[in-house]
């Protein structure tokens, strides 16, 4: 019956649309993917408004969320925590029982403070800093998220 | 369609229905950023029927009902004889009613009934003691001015029908803060502060301090005063009553040592506004009333009460150095206020006892005794200030501990004067 059916398809015609639905679902993604890299997306989730706001007034704003808050090693990784995080903030989002107050956990913490050092670690090579910890959150935490830009409270009307 | 058909027929529904639900859950149906504003009649002060307008407010506001033990075990909102922790209240309020009755105070809900059955006062007293209780001191104070104050006080609870509430803080028009308490407003004017004129930040503190303040009962009028014109220290407070300001001298003279004695109330604001936090511009709203969130909704928590039930909320804004590394912090400077505070409290009762074995010695010195006196009621005073206050040493800590340290200074200087006025070394 099905069986049958299958035999009776072209082996050349078979592999040629293989290609066709790789091709199609590998464009799917990569524009998926590039969509859901832009700050815009983060920035439309409603727990996410403040962080994007002074994100925009930051003097980091020409890089996106995902430069500084994803690991940069290697494309595994960076897509293995993008999915991880991307399924744990969906939930709480839908479900709406984030706090006012986010924050790191221990390993976005590392995460953020590896890619700070991407860039900056010369900065702290010749220094004492570079045999200790290097956590340069710990003293610059409000450099990108300043506060007193806060936006996404409530307007009384 | 066959089986594997229907199968995938539901697989694909499902998957739609699901990724649909999410698609309007994030985006398309946001959270709501705007509170319709409700106005409230004026002189409404029931704040059931605020609540059905301001419902996240409102159930925050009934936690307030809680009673509990603080998180490091000083204070809280249970309310306990004080002087089951602290015996050597009833030496050093000898005479007043504060030996007799000195509870714990409860959450805002309270105000009013705790003021009923409080054993310092009767129906009788004055009606100054419901300033600060209940929002109904608006109408009070429109009708009368400060006449009020002079009025039997079970005259006024009666009309008063609600504690501390929406409208002690909240203008019913349009929800801006404000505050009613008049001894506030005439105290900041003498500094040349214009309250209508506060900014937002000032205003989530002013509302607060309008009654978490130091106070005295002007002579005859019963007008509530507040003791600012000198400034907010202890030191400066002290200075300020040395002047007699309006004939005022003592809340009472202590039976055994003859000293007269002044009694602090809850300087809360005057300790958080000269502390690290204040001075730097925290609000008391900032860390008691943390903004927190409801189904992803924003709004202010009305619970008002220690930060440390709400370190998230409250410290994590500014401190991230997490709940435990916070909490140890603020136990320390609580446990080294709070046993400082005991070492002053019983020096000073000591002292009491001293001055009234010099007083019954023939011939003593009484310009010598009344030096001790003197250097008694200062004792007193500043051991008072950091004892009576909510805090427990932490809106200040470094002024509160060495205030203490002057306490305990003092009241050893008062018994050496005893000593000397009555020309011995043992008592």
């Amino acid at each position: 019956m099905t069986e049958n059916r299958n035999l009776k398809i072209n082996p050349i015609f078979l592999i040629f649309m293989g290609f066709v639905a790789a091709i199609i679902g590998m464009l799917f993604f990569a524009t998926g993917l590039s969509y859901a890299d832009k700050p815009t997306f983060c920035g439309s989730c409603h727990s996410m408004q403040h962080v994007y706001t002074s994100w925009q007034n930051s003097n980091h704003q020409h890089f996106t969320c995902g430069d500084c808050h994803l690991p940069q090693e290697n494309i595994l990784a960076k897509l293995y925590v993008k999915g991880e995080n991307g399924l744990r903030h969906t939930y709480h989002e839908v479900l709406r029982d984030y706090p006012d107050t986010i924050s790191f956990t221990t390993t976005a913490n590392s995460i953020a403070n590896n890619n700070c050092l991407r860039c900056h670690a010369y900065v702290v090579a010749p220094t004492p800093l570079a045999a200790g910890e290097k956590n340069c959150i710990h003293c610059h935490r409000n450099l990108i998220h300043g506060r007193g830009q806060v936006e996404g409270g409530v307007t009384v009307e | 369609m066959n089986r594997m058909q229907k199968i995938l027929v539901l697989f694909l529904s499902v998957s739609v229905l699901f990724f649909a639900l999410i698609t309007v859950r994030v985006w398309a149906i946001k959270p709501p950023a705007v509170m319709k504003l409700t106005p409230i009649a004026a002189g409404e002060y029931d704040p059931a029927l605020w609540g059905k307008s301001y419902p996240m407010e409102y159930n925050s506001y009934q936690k307030n009902l809680d009673m509990a033990s603080s998180p490091t075990g000083y204070n809280g909102s249970i309310n306990y004889q004080k002087a089951e922790r602290q015996p050597e209240l009833y030496v050093n309020f000898k005479g007043n009613p504060f030996s007799k009755d000195y509870t714990e105070d409860r959450g805002h809900p309270y105000a009013l009934e705790d003021l009923l059955h409080s054993k310092r006062i009767s129906p009788t007293s004055k009606g100054a003691c419901i300033t600060c209780k209940t929002p109904a001191i608006e109408q009070f104070y429109n009708q009368t001015g400060w006449a009020f104050a002079n009025e039997p006080l079970g005259n006024l609870v009666q009309q008063a029908k609600h504690p501390v509430t929406c409208g002690n803080c909240h203008d019913p028009e349009t929800m801006a803060l404000r505050v009613i308490n008049p001894a506030f407003i005439e105290a900041m004017s003498r500094q040349g502060v214009d309250v209508a004129k506060a900014n937002r930040q000032e205003m989530r503190s002013y509302v607060c301090g309008q009654c978490h303040a130091e106070y005295y009962f002007a002579p005859n009028t019963n007008q509530v005063v507040l003791p600012w014109d000198k400034g907010f220290t202890p030191q400066e407070i002290y200075e300020y009553y040395s002047t007699k300001p309006n004939g005022f001298e003592q809340d009472f003279i202590h039976p055994d040592s003859q000293t007269p004695i002044l009694k602090a109330q809850h300087p809360d604001y005057e300790e958080s506004s000269t502390g690290t936090h204040g001075k730097f511009g925290v609000s008391c709203a900032d860390c008691h009333m943390p903004y927190m969130r409801s189904s992803g909704q924003k709004y202010t928590s009305h619970w008002v009460t220690s930060p440390l039930r709400t370190v998230r909320e409250s410290c994590t804004p500014c401190h991230t150095q997490g709940s435990e590394q916070l909490y140890n912090q603020v136990r320390a400077i609580q446990d080294n206020t709070w046993q400082l505070q005991r070492t002053a409290g019983t020096t000073v009762a000591h002292a009491h006892d001293v001055l009234k074995k010099a007083r019954d010695i023939p011939n003593v010195n009484n310009d010598e005794l009344a030096n001790a006196r003197k250097l008694l009621r200062q004792a007193q005073w500043y051991w008072d200030y950091v004892a009576a206050a909510n805090s427990q040493g932490f809106h200040n800590s470094v002024l509160e501990l060495h205030t203490l340290g002057q306490s305990i200074d003092l009241a050893n200087q008062a018994m050496t004067a005893a000593n000397r006025a009555a020309g011995r070394n043992d008592l």
